[in-house]
């Protein structure tokens, strides 16, 4: 959209680096520029000036017309509201569309097609079903599985839990965290929640207005709260809930990670030490 | 990108032809449709041509944006042009090249042709330029609400229209969404033989089919719980409002017409 | 307490289903109040929101708008005057093709003359704020705007009551935020009665009462202090338990000698301080 009228610069000047095996939160408002940012990751857009590589695949601004799919196939996408991807007669046509467009036989993929359903956690007897006959919560599930599939390398989720219930959102979490874990993927997940980020990330990311704002560890991050309200953002419940307590208390108590329990804990050892 | 596609191609301006009322301008852009078609010498496609010209002026309208409008049909006018010149023999003889013969009269008749069409595309391409789709859409609803008496479902129609013009947007942003998520699962859609690339349009057309129902459905359950209940009793926000320049347009129209009739041969 | 909704014994099955998706339900919506029904998909909380409007009507039992009955087709119109819903998506419900076509839509159809209809629309977009977007296209704004316009096309009509069904679940949290203080001005200024269908949180917590539906059943109601209370409760119902209750739960189970549950950290802290 160069030098047309609607030209709108979405991205400034980023410059970001993944390890492998990387849990990282993206996390920004709508608008500043995340979702524009994850699909610079697998060639979906390309960028204006300077270049994104992944492994070995490097893609740069005006570089020549290169073959995505190998990227493509690396880096696989659960967009916002995935269920509305679905389009085959049964759900095991829909998962093997990903790895059949890789190339992979028609048998193998069924095997992937089998494998993929345990892992979202739904039984083989929806192999058979029409994705269309299926509950909200099912359908997507069966779309994640269709990205799974393709045995990506890096998982990319852009806002995966959105429109579900407190339960969905939780399972639908869960199931991506295991994942990561037992398949050492490198993950990206896009989010407005703080709670999700300092529950499953390694690293966290803060995107305002098309920059990266803040990148760091969470607790680096939960550190310059003063930085994340600027940015319309804020620390996770646990840790406003650590400021009050400190601040009333005059303790300087502090988390080693951000879960519910370690904070009672840490509270109520300090309230012991107080009471012997 | 998708999303930034213009519907129609009104060109958004305030002059006093975008300020005449769409049912002026529908009559005019069909009564000037029967009325191309009197002029048949110089003078009568002249005041057609002035006519037309005047009218384009006053519409503020860039040459720029007419051409892409003409674009199109431009072809199809140098082909009539070109239909005429060569199988038309009448008049003198101009040129002869082995069975190739050209005659005066072909010449005559294909510009004539040609203007016609040019000056008809013209006028219609105006009328879509300066009048928004959804002024058209009332303009059509007052000028053919008479034929509700007949039981024809005017109002249902251009509600239709409405609702279409309204959702174009929305359906071409779902269209891009969708078909991102199915490259991202190494889906196709730029390349291959034809009827390969068909196919490949199945998973971008069956998810967008499946949710346009889901979103008819809701939207018809929002519009009941808004109290909609068909055309009967609806006031409008929408007022169409004739003033005198719709009527000195059409007076204007009319004279034109009556100049064709007399100075036609 | 004057009712403004009164809903006695409804039982409703769809068509063709056997078990019925509301079981004998009666409901009182008291004038002016705020109330959330909460319940996990399939509870039959959006089914309940659509009778109170007459879109759907119960198989036994009656629905009262004021004096008037969903059930009798003379009366309907004046329910859905009365009774203004906004949906789950806010692009399924934007009918006009601009902000005031789209206002004026529900006017339009109940026949309010040109000249108040004006009038009406401008009062109405003022008090939703969207007054500099009144030749907007739908697709030029935000998931959040196009559901504060659902509103002021709900206020035009001059309601005395606003169904919200999950009408934030798609927005993101200023989206939702938006959305929520808008309806909470005209709940708390103008005393325009609030029913909220929502999974949301932090909304069931500030309502003034809320609802707790259970497998088409109502399976409690009453203040939130209460209703929180009940932990099992929520969980069946899939709502997510206030972060300050959860962290209540577990200093107990740490053994912090905590009387009760708190709703709010600064309540939870101000207890904690007691112990100390």
């Amino acid at each position: 959209m160069q030098g047309t009228p609607f030209e709108r610069r979405a991205l400034h000047d980023i410059s970001l680096d993944i390890n492998d095996g990387t849990f990282l939160a993206l996390i920004g408002h709508t608008g500043s520029g995340k979702s524009t940012l994850i699909q610079h990751l697998n060639g979906l857009l390309k960028p204006s000036s300077g270049s994104i590589k992944m492994g070995s695949t490097v893609l740069e601004a005006g570089g020549k017309k290169q073959d995505l799919k190998p990227l493509r196939k690396k880096a696989g996408i659960v967009f916002q509201y995935p269920e509305h991807q679905l389009f085959e007669e049964t759900v095991e046509k829909d998962i093997m569309f990903g790895p059949r467009n890789f190339g992979v036989s028609e048998e193998k993929a069924k095997k992937t097609a089998a494998k993929v359903i345990e892992m979202v956690g739904l039984p083989q007897t929806v192999l058979e079903k029409s994705p269309f006959d299926l509950s909200g919560g099912q359908m997507r599930r069966v779309a994640i599985a269709g990205v799974l599939a393709m045995n990506p390398e890096v998982l990319i989720l852009d806002e995966p839990t959105a429109g579900l219930d407190p339960s969905g959102r939780v399972e639908i979490m869960e199931l991506f965290y295991n994942l990561h874990k037992s398949k050492s993927l490198t993950t990206i997940l896009v989010t407005h929640s703080m709670e999700d980020a300092s529950r499953y990330a390694d690293e966290i990311a803060v995107m305002h207005k098309g920059e990266l704002y803040l990148h760091g560890k969470p607790a680096d991050i939960f550190n310059q709260r003063e930085a994340l309200q600027q940015a319309g953002l804020d620390v996770p419940e646990t840790v406003q809930f650590l400021m009050r307590w400190n601040e009333r208390s005059g303790q300087n108590l502090s988390l080693s990670n951000f879960t519910i329990e370690e904070l009672a804990k840490q509270v109520s050892q300090s309230l012991k030490k107080r009471g012997s | 990108m998708l999303q930034n596609v213009i519907i129609g191609q009104y060109y958004p301006a305030s002059s006093p032809l975008h300020r005449m009322d769409s049912r002026s301008k529908l009559i005019a852009a069909f009564f000037y449709l029967f009325i191309v078609f009197l002029a048949n010498n110089w003078v009568t496609y002249g005041l057609l041509i002035a006519f037309t010209a005047v009218t384009i002026t006053l519409s503020k309208v860039p040459m720029r944006f007419l051409y892409k409008g003409l674009k199109p049909i431009l072809i199809l006018v140098v082909f009539t042009l070109f239909l005429h010149v060569f199988l038309t023999k009448e008049g003198d003889l101009l040129y002869k090249a082995g069975f190739l013969e050209i005659y005066e009269g072909g010449i005559i008749q294909g510009v004539f042709i040609a203007m016609r069409l040019l000056l008809l595309v013209l006028m219609t391409s105006l009328l879509t330029l300066t009048t928004t789709p959804i002024d058209i859409t009332d303009g059509l609803e007052h000028l053919l609400g008479p034929l509700k008496k007949w039981k024809l479902p005017v109002h249902e129609f251009a509600l239709m229209m409405s609702i279409s013009l309204r959702f174009i947007p929305t359906l071409l942003q779902e269209t891009e969404k969708i078909m991102k998520a199915q490259m991202a699962r190494g889906a196709d859609f730029t390349s291959g033989p034809i009827k390969e690339r068909a196919r490949a349009f199945v998973p971008l057309l069956v998810p967008l089919f499946v949710s346009s129902f889901k979103r008819a459905e809701e939207l018809a359950l929002a519009m009941e719980a808004r109290g909609y209940r068909g055309g009967e009793g609806r006031t409008r926000l929408r007022a169409l409002e004739w003033h005198k320049r719709d009527s000195f347009a059409l007076i204007l129209l009319l004279l034109l017409t009556v100049l064709l009739f007399v100075l036609r041969s | 307490m004057k009712n403004i909704i009164t809903v006695k014994d409804v039982t409703f099955y769809y068509p063709g289903e056997e078990t019925p998706t509301l079981k004998g339900v009666t409901l009182d919506v008291h004038k002016g109040e705020w109330l959330s029904i909460v319940g996990h998909n399939g509870s039959g909380k959006s089914t309940l929101a659509k009778m109170l409007n007459g879109l759907l009507l119960p198989n036994e039992g009656t629905v009262y708008v004021s004096e008037y009955a969903t059930a009798r087709p003379e009366d309907i119109w004046e329910v859905r005057r009365q009774v203004g819903m906004v949906f789950q998506n806010p692009d399924n419900q934007f009918v006009g093709t601009s902000v005031q076509d789209d206002i004026a839509f529900g006017l339009e159809n109940f026949g309010v003359p040109r000249k108040e209809m004006i009038k009406r629309i401008s009062e109405s977009v003022e008090r939703v704020g969207m007054e500099a977007f009144l030749n907007q296209e739908p697709h030029q704004l935000s998931g959040g705007q196009k559901q504060r316009v659902a509103i002021a096309g709900i206020l035009a009509q001059k309601p005395s009551v606003i169904v919200l069904d999950e009408a934030t679940s798609m927005l993101d949290p200023i989206g939702r935020l938006e959305v929520i203080e808008t309806v909470r001005e005209l709940n708390r200024k103008e005393g325009i009665t609030v029913i909220s269908i929502t999974h949301d949180l932090e909304e069931a917590l500030s309502a003034d009462r809320v609802v707790v539906m259970k497998m088409g059943e109502k399976a409690a109601e009453g203040i939130p202090e209460v209703i929180f209370q009940q932990r099992e409760l929520l969980k069946s119902a899939g709502l997510d338990l206030p972060f300050s209750l959860k962290l209540s739960e577990a200093l107990r189970q740490e053994g912090v000698e905590l009387d009760k549950g708190y709703l709010t950290q600064e309540a939870l802290v101000n207890a904690l301080w007691k112990l100390a």
